[in-house]
């Protein structure tokens, strides 16, 4: 079986040793590109959902207007039952002007589709996190997965912000905004050059991972807490909406409900282990990668069509792959056709090894 | 020259390391922090819920300025998780002599789906009622006290000195956020519609329970019924609200 650096590491070398290993060794920087990527695109369909009602989700003037935020700082009570904390956010300074505001708005989704293509990442990363944040800050529309994503946000502007400054051969203007490899583009040229290391790529990754490991065993073993889950029927609820569950239907259902609930409370009892024993699987290769994998799937699918809720899907999908190493990454992008895989970079290997250059990849 | 795609990054100097660890070490403390210290329960029923471990307190209070800047100061336990009451709610738009201009109705069942998430967590803002212990004597200075009361098929809301209250022990009374929440919404319907009032009534209707979690039928009869109020819509109206600016 294969076990990744982090369960081989206290055998092979001492705690320090595994610890180094674990965070300050170099990876690929595609491993982050990728992630970057797929959460970009999440960022930008969140925020394009809210097209024609920004001003209403994130304005002062919108549905939590001025006065409610004035009234709720001014009342400890209301900042207690409030269901999130009331935080910054660049829209506010808007205030009451709807040019501003809107140029804010257009201004951070451009923000975001310039981190998802890798534009200046290194600039645009620290933007899009600044944006990701004040998406969040209205308390009255506050959904708990929007703090995922904050999650998402903030490990990727680490890794871009520290990404190729410890690496020479970069150009100034390279040091400045990001490494020129994070742009899409670069990555479906013919002669593309192999992707160079990085260690702040490693590091934002596994800082993404064990976040991502405390969010899943955290609500784990919050769920076991409440009576409907730890009976085993916190998957009828959203299955039966009060105001489509008449007398009627749920009288039909009386006659097998024995039977569905046993399979109910077994499939929920699958997830919790799932989630629980997250950590217990997540950094081994082999056949755990199918559980961790398939895990995240039918996570995205179950809280999208089940309880139907955005925003949580992708970010258990994303965050599963967080976990996939270099070669497992290049053996998914072979299934689909290599293009942005190492066998891109085979033509200009060859060309390096027939000049007798040699490659170091560190 | 160095040529970037064929030089790897330098090895690491130790402080590098060092200054690393701590910072991943502080950051993970400070959310570990925050997650052990969320509250839990209520564990005896009619009880405030407890909170985390004695340990965790101190971690969570020096670690909140840093996670408040980030928005980091989730514990994890998802709203969602709770089986909650399924609510709509209407506001009834008029105008400046009165007249009715429009309903409309929360979530929409027009809007997309994302936007009709967001006006679902909106619409949930509206419920939090919470039974209202009562009064044990008449204190002085007391604030008044708001509470659902019955009125032709629906509840509204009676603002009355404390020592009013009813003392029937089954009392509900809207929570604060819940009335500001109503307050700041009709203020938007009223600006974005020019309208001179808005009065929100919010329906709701309580968690199907599974039929496993029914009382034991009675004798004689081979399933347990459910209780007629299972299926049964409440409405609570928050009252009108007259547009301010």
């Amino acid at each position: 079986m294969k076990i990744d650096r982090l369960a081989s590491d206290s055998s092979s070398g001492g705690l320090r040793q595994g610890w180094n290993r674990f965070w300050f060794s170099p990876v690929e920087a595609m491993q982050l590109h990728r992630l970057r990527v797929l959460a970009g695109l999440v960022f930008l369909v969140w925020m394009l959902a809210f097209t024609n009602q920004q001003g209403a989700f994130l304005s002062l003037q919108g549905w939590f207007d001025r006065d409610a935020y004035l009234e709720l700082s001014r009342k400890e009570t209301l900042v207690q039952s409030a269901p999130a904390p009331v935080g910054w956010s660049i829209f506010y300074l808007a205030d009451g002007n709807g040019s501003l505001f809107q140029s804010l708005y257009w201004g951070g989704v451009a923000i975001i589709a310039l981190f998802t293509l890798g534009v200046m990442p290194r600039l645009t990363g620290i933007l899009t996190w600044v944006v990701v944040v004040s998406i969040t800050a209205n308390p009255a529309v506050s959904f708990d997965a929007d703090f995922l994503m904050v999650i998402l946000a903030f490990y990727l502007m680490v890794g871009y912000a520290f990404m190729g400054l410890w690496q020479s051969g970069r150009s100034p203007l390279e040091r400045i905004f990001g490494p020129h490899d994070a742009l899409v583009f670069t990555w479906f040229r013919k002669h593309r050059a192999p992707a160079p290391r990085s260690y702040a790529a490693n590091f934002a990754i596994r800082m993404l991972q064990v976040h991502f490991a405390v969010v899943l065993v955290a609500s784990g073993v919050a769920k076991l807490q409440l009576p409907d889950w730890w009976a085993g029927v916190a998957y009828w609820y959203p299955l039966h909406p009060p105001f489509q569950t008449t007398a009627e239907s749920y009288a039909r259902e009386q006659g097998y409900a024995p039977l569905y609930l046993a399979g109910l409370s077994l499939a929920q009892y699958i997830a919790l282990a799932w989630q629980i024993g997250f950590p217990a699987f997540a950094w081994r290769g082999g056949r755990w990668r199918i559980v961790l994998i398939s895990g995240g799937v039918i996570g995205w699918l179950g809280s999208l069509f089940l309880l139907g809720l955005p925003l949580f899907g992708p970010f258990y999908f994303i965050g599963c792959l967080s976990y996939l190493r270099d070669e497992e990454w290049r053996r998914i992008s072979g299934w689909f056709g290599n293009r942005t895989g190492r066998g891109a970079e085979k033509p200009f290997r060859a060309a390096a090894d027939a000049n007798k250059i040699k490659v170091g990849t560190q | 020259m160095p040529n970037i795609a064929l030089d790897g990054p330098r090895p690491l100097p130790t402080w590098i390391k060092i200054v690393g660890s701590i910072v991943v070490a502080a950051h993970f403390l400070a959310i570990g922090g925050v997650v052990l210290n969320a509250r839990s329960g209520p564990w005896v029923p009619g009880t405030p819920p407890l909170a985390g471990p004695q340990f965790a307190a101190p971690i969570d209070e020096a670690a909140s300025p840093y996670l408040l800047a980030l928005r980091m100061t989730h514990t994890y336990r998802f709203r969602v998780d709770h089986p909650t009451p399924s609510v709509y709610f209407e506001a009834h738009l008029k105008d400046a002599r009165g007249e009715h201009i429009k309903t409309l109705k929360f979530p929409d069942p027009k809007a997309n789906f994302w936007v009709r998430h967001r006006q679902q967590l909106l619409t949930d803002g509206l419920f939090g009622d919470s039974l209202v212990p009562p009064p044990q004597g008449e204190r002085l200075g007391a604030p008044p006290k708001t509470y659902w009361e019955p009125q032709d098929k629906q509840m509204v809301l009676k603002t009355v000195p404390e020592h009013l209250v009813p003392r029937s022990g089954n009392v509900m009374s809207p929570s604060e956020w819940s009335l500001l929440v109503a307050k700041s919404y009709a203020q938007y319907l009223c600006r974005t519609h020019g309208a001179a009032s808005a009065e929100i009534v919010r329906h709701s209707r309580d968690i199907v329970l599974p039929p496993t979690l029914l009382p034991p039928p009675p004798p004689g009869k081979d399933r347990a019924e459910a209780p007629p109020a299972l299926f049964e819509e409440l409405v609570f109206n928050f009252g009108v609200y007259r547009r301010e600016d």
